[in-house]
């Protein structure tokens, strides 16, 4: 199958006319370069950068100007304009959009579920061609943030922050439960056991791992491979490998706990906030997310209330680390500055530890991470000492893959197909989402 | 000549109406009570289980930062130049083409209405991309009528139809006696019988008006710049992940409604006046 | 005049027949179109011109990205294979047919109530259209959080006693389609309303009195003077609701994202998650022709059969 070709549309026998409409007006074949920001050449004369993060405006807009302007006032002739998209979820369809009209920015905040298509489309710069010692640039980063941007052995993004899951407890339940507040469990089997008792003493469910949300479709993935160990693809990454008793037998507790009601019922469909909401309004006892979710706990719920959740390490399974989350800044191909667009990209992660310090991140830059702000509360310490991995497949189709796991989970937690049926189904689909190569 | 004589119901077919209205009513508001009460809780109050329906301690903290927000009153001033825009567009356009419709039989008028009529199921999502590429050419982003004349575009329909069916039902005597006058169809329409439809004009203004404040995807999409948002796009900073903090959504909210509010209570006299009666004057 | 105003569109159609001086009998084609250029230039600049190229696409591997690949009928043949997609074709006439049924029936009462002068009529006018104000992103938002299962809707229920256990509005397959509808109806309930209320405006009052002196209760004035005489209300409330259920998007979008299990999913989300989330522009594009087609025929049937009605 070969490329169309505008003038091969032209020819196309009863579609000329059509074909002659569309291509007129440049809307067949993508990435028809960028037209705008004029006059900035490469390398010398003024520079614009159109710089775009997510979700960030809200709330830190202080930090993002005060590091652009310092920024500017280094880099003289540069200007950064900066666009800040409000969901995670948009980020993909307004970058679509914008490279399908030749107005892509420069710097791009990715998160690793997309950036893989982009990445095998040659929509964004592998980091190998903007600089020839990307090996010295790596080591400035903490690798398994970095990690998380190499796909098929080429460097794609440079790490901003990333998100370990850890756990987060209410210990006015897990007293009452007759629970040591001071012991929270380490492991999954004290997980469950721990979140039936609470539910036997207190009414209240468990725990609560939401599914169904673009942002944290890590969720999936960490119950297969952080919690039960089973890799999700095969060595060669051809077929889908997490079908194993292990991961069966896990999702069944799942399942059971759902059930039960040890589980909280908002895991089936809910999503990131929705859980912090439960945990927020003491109907469960435990989440697993990053520490920045206590920011939002401040925020929305009284003092008193507060003080009752308390941070400790992910509980360890049997793949071990939790699943990791990262947002990264990729430089899309139709960048006029691409190599000043990596240099503003590196200095931008640089300065994360503002950031950190209002809301609890890992920093992508090793080096800040040793910051003695990262020792300085529990739930900073838990960021720093975790180990961060990343299951999930760097596969263009992810998120669509991630879309077949999901569904098919909430079909196992819904009591609708056995687990086993559920995870085989759900490799099945994954075999051929992978066949089709996309 | 309002309509409804007094006293149409008996006494217990109107206890049985108002109680099901009341039903109804509560229903509907119920909503946004809960919204406008979450708007002036303190963050604490928010989760109170059971629900707090009256803030035990009425704040307006929420109010003074979410208006603080230097973007929100942009955001604001923009949907409504927005909104106001994608009216007047659309409703010219529609008024225009629904007297066409609704008056005049000309070649191609059949299929004129079927292509209009298809435009109006096609999801948007499916003509996003290639709508973004059209918009870009004609150098419309970051501008703010690269969101009204889209818009106004996709909903079109709506009035041109609404505008089609009051048109055709206006009495032929009104034309033929203009005809006789020796009128022109564009003094027949604007002199004659533009003031007649106004009810189906409001209609369609106020449904475009609501359609256009609500639009979040296509104005998130095509605007690169902040101060171009509308406060639908705008309010997703306050809804997303990170920030989703109910207390200051919840003001935002009764913001972004208020303009809305307002619009219809002064626009409403338009829907319920006889049309008819109007004309009879002249 | 005053007489003529008032008669009823079978009058009208009969008198058209007779030669008269009018541009409906003339054949004015300039006229026409010239009044046709604005709206004819919006709809094709920015939904047909589009519209074009989905259909372009819908024979291509289009991923958004890169330039794409002739693949013929390969998209339709997928489609026709692809269990999702029918599951979001009945469930987008599940949602239309059950949305646009309850636009069109439930506010017609309300509306004779309303006109008929009930008390507190203005009250209730105001507050049955307030849902239509809100934004439907937080309309939307603020039902997921009433209809969560410790939320606002079942602490009323369960308080009141109709339930006895919490129900999972959006986390039971079988409950979660109905949520989104109910969301649908609440909000758009409103706009119809309207739409009688602005067609009952133009009734005039003597069809009331006629059928009062007749001594017609309610009930047969509203099923012998009111539907019918509303009959041009309804066909608009039907077509109006039947196309904007059909687009339903942002509900299901913020309540349930087409969860669980894809019980809520319709095509036209469907399209929006295959395009934007899975980068196959193809295929979302293919689902779209295949859904226009099949509304516009269901459009054009309906349309032909109340012109028949008539």
């Amino acid at each position: 199958m070969e490329p169309i070709q505008r003038r091969n549309l032209l020819r196309g026998g009863s579609l000329i006319l059509v074909a002659g409409m569309v291509s007129a007006c440049g809307v067949f074949g993508g990435t028809s370069g960028g037209t705008d920001s004029p006059g900035s050449a490469s390398g010398s004369g003024p520079v614009s950068l159109e710089f775009w993060t997510i979700n960030l405006k809200e709330g830190y807009t202080p930090y993002i100007e005060g590091a652009i302007s310092r920024y500017e006032q280094d880099n003289p002739g540069t200007t950064i304009k900066w666009v800040d998209i409000p969901d995670f979820e948009q980020t993909q369809s307004k970058l679509l959009a914008a490279i399908s009209g030749g107005a892509t920015p420069d710097v791009v905040n990715m998160t690793p579920f997309i950036l893989p298509k982009f990445a095998a489309t040659g929509a964004v710069y592998s980091l190998d061609e903007l600089t020839p010692d990307t090996a010295s640039i790596a080591a400035e980063y903490n690798p398994g943030l970095w990690d998380a941007g190499v796909i098929d052995g080429k460097p794609y993004a440079i790490p901003f922050y990333g998100s370990v899951s850890a756990l987060i407890y209410n210990t006015e339940l897990f007293g009452k439960a007759g629970l040591d507040p001071d012991k929270p469990p380490a492991n999954w089997d004290e997980v469950f056991a721990a979140a039936k008792k609470i539910h036997e003493k207190t009414g209240a469910s468990g725990f609560v791992q939401t599914l169904d949300d673009f942002d944290d479709a890590g969720n999936p993935s960490d119950i297969l491979a952080g919690q039960a160990g089973a890799p999700l693809l095969s060595p060669d990454g051809k077929k889908a490998a997490f079908a194993t008793p292990e991961a069966v037998a896990h999702l069944e507790q799942y399942a059971t706990g759902v059930k039960e009601g040890w589980i909280d019922r908002t895991s089936v469909n809910g999503g990131v906030m929705d859980g912090a909401k439960v945990l927020a309004q003491g109907k469960t006892a435990m989440v697993f997310l990053g520490p920045w979710i206590l920011r939002w706990l401040e925020d929305n719920t009284d003092a008193e209330t507060f003080k009752k959740f308390r941070v400790a390490v992910h509980p360890e399974g049997a793949g071990g680390a939790a699943n990791g989350f990262l947002q990264h800044f990729a430089i899309p191909k139709a960048s006029k500055n691409p190599k000043q667009a990596l240099d503003f990209a590196r200095y931008f992660s640089s300065t994360v530890l503002e950031l950190a310090k209002q809301a609890p991140v890992l920093p992508g830059v090793e080096s800040i991470a040793e910051d003695p702000y990262f020792q300085s509360t529990p739930e900073t310490k838990v960021i720093v000492e975790q180990e961060v991995k990343f299951y999930w497949p760097k596969h263009p189709a992810v998120a669509e893959l991630f879309a077949a796991l999901r569904t098919e989970f909430q079909a196992a937690l819904l009591g609708d197909k056995t687990s086993e049926a559920a995870l085989q189904d759900a490799a099945r689909e994954w075999d051929r989402i992978l066949a089709n190569g996309q | 000549m309002r309509a409804a004589p007094r006293g149409a119901f008996g006494p217990i077919s109107r206890t049985v109406v108002v109680a099901i209205l009341g039903i109804a009513s509560v229903v509907a508001v119920g909503p946004m009570l809960w919204l406008v009460s979450t708007s002036f809780k303190d963050r604490g109050d928010v989760f109170a289980v059971p629900p707090e329906f009256i803030p035990a301690d009425p704040t307006l903290d929420n109010y003074a930062y979410v208006w603080g927000q230097a973007d929100v009153q942009q955001y604001f001033v923009n949907s409504l130049l927005v909104s106001a825009g994608t009216v007047l567009l659309n409703v010219s356009a529609a008024a225009l083409l629904g007297f066409a419709l609704g008056r005049f039989r000309f070649r191609g008028r059949r299929l004129l209405f079927l292509l209009g009529l298809s435009t109006m199921v096609i999801p948007f999502p499916a003509i996003m991309l290639p709508l973004f590429v059209a918009t870009k050419e004609m150098g419309l982003t970051d501008n703010l009528l690269g969101i009204i004349i889209p818009t106004a575009a996709i909903n079109l329909w709506l009035s041109v139809y609404i505008l089609r069916e009051a048109f055709g039902g206006l009495p032929d005597e009104l034309e033929e006696a203009a005809v006789i006058d020796g009128c022109s169809p564009a003094r027949l329409l604007f002199r004659v019988m533009l003031p007649l439809v106004k009810a189906p004009l409001a209609t369609s203004a106020i449904l475009v008006f609501t359609l256009t404040w609500s639009e979040f995807l296509w104005p998130l999409v095509i605007m690169r710049d902040h101060a171009k948002f509308t406060i639908s796009v705008g309010l997703q900073y306050f809804m997303s992940t990170l920030t989703s903090n109910w207390h200051h959504i919840a003001a935002i909210a009764v913001i972004a409604s208020l303009p809305v509010v307002v619009i219809f209570l002064v626009l409403q006299r338009y829907f319920f006046s006889d049309v008819l009666a109007g004309s009879t004057k002249g | 005049m005053n007489d003529s105003a008032l008669e009823t569109r079978r009058g009208r159609a009969a008198r058209r027949a007779r030669p008269g001086r009018t541009w409906r009998t003339v054949r004015d084609s300039r006229w026409g179109w010239l009044l046709a250029v604005p709206a004819v230039g919006l709809i094709g600049g920015f939904v047909l011109y589009p519209a074009l190229n989905t259909l372009l696409y819908s024979f291509t591997d289009f991923n958004g990205l890169t330039p794409a690949s002739w693949v013929g009928m390969r998209q339709y043949t997928t489609l026709a294979t692809d269990p999702v997609f029918h599951r979001t074709l009945l469930n987008s006439a599940l949602i239309t047919v059950v949305v646009t049924v309850l636009l069109v029936c439930l506010p017609l009462p309300v509306a004779y109530w309303i006109h008929r002068g009930i008390p507190f009529r203005r009250f209730f006018r105001t507050v049955l259209y307030l849902p239509v104000v809100v934004p439907i992103i937080v309309s939307s938002v603020a039902w997921k959080w009433m209809l969560d299962e410790g939320g606002l809707v079942n602490h009323v229920l369960l308080t009141l006693g109709i339930v006895d256990e919490p129900v999972s509005w959006l986390s039971d397959p079988g409950w979660a389609i109905w949520s989104v509808a109910g969301v649908i109806v609440w909000r758009a309930f409103g706009i119809y309303l309207l739409i009688y209320l602005a067609g009952l405006s133009t009734l005039p009052d003597e069809h009331f009195e006629a059928a009062a002196i007749d001594g017609a209760g309610h009930v047969r004035t509203f099923a012998n003077i009111v539907v019918p005489q509303l009959r041009g209300s309804i066909v608009l409330s039907s077509v109006i609701a039947f196309v904007a259920a059909m687009r339903t998007f942002d509900e299901i979008y913020v309540l349930t994202g087409g969860g669980p299990v894809n019980a809520s999913k319709n095509t036209a989300y469907y399209i929006w998650e295959s395009a934007f989330s899975f980068f196959k522009f193809g295929y979302g594009s293919a689902m779209a022709v295949v859904l226009l087609v099949i509304v516009l025929g269901l459009v054009l049937l309906g349309l032909r059969l109340a012109k028949g009605a008539r």
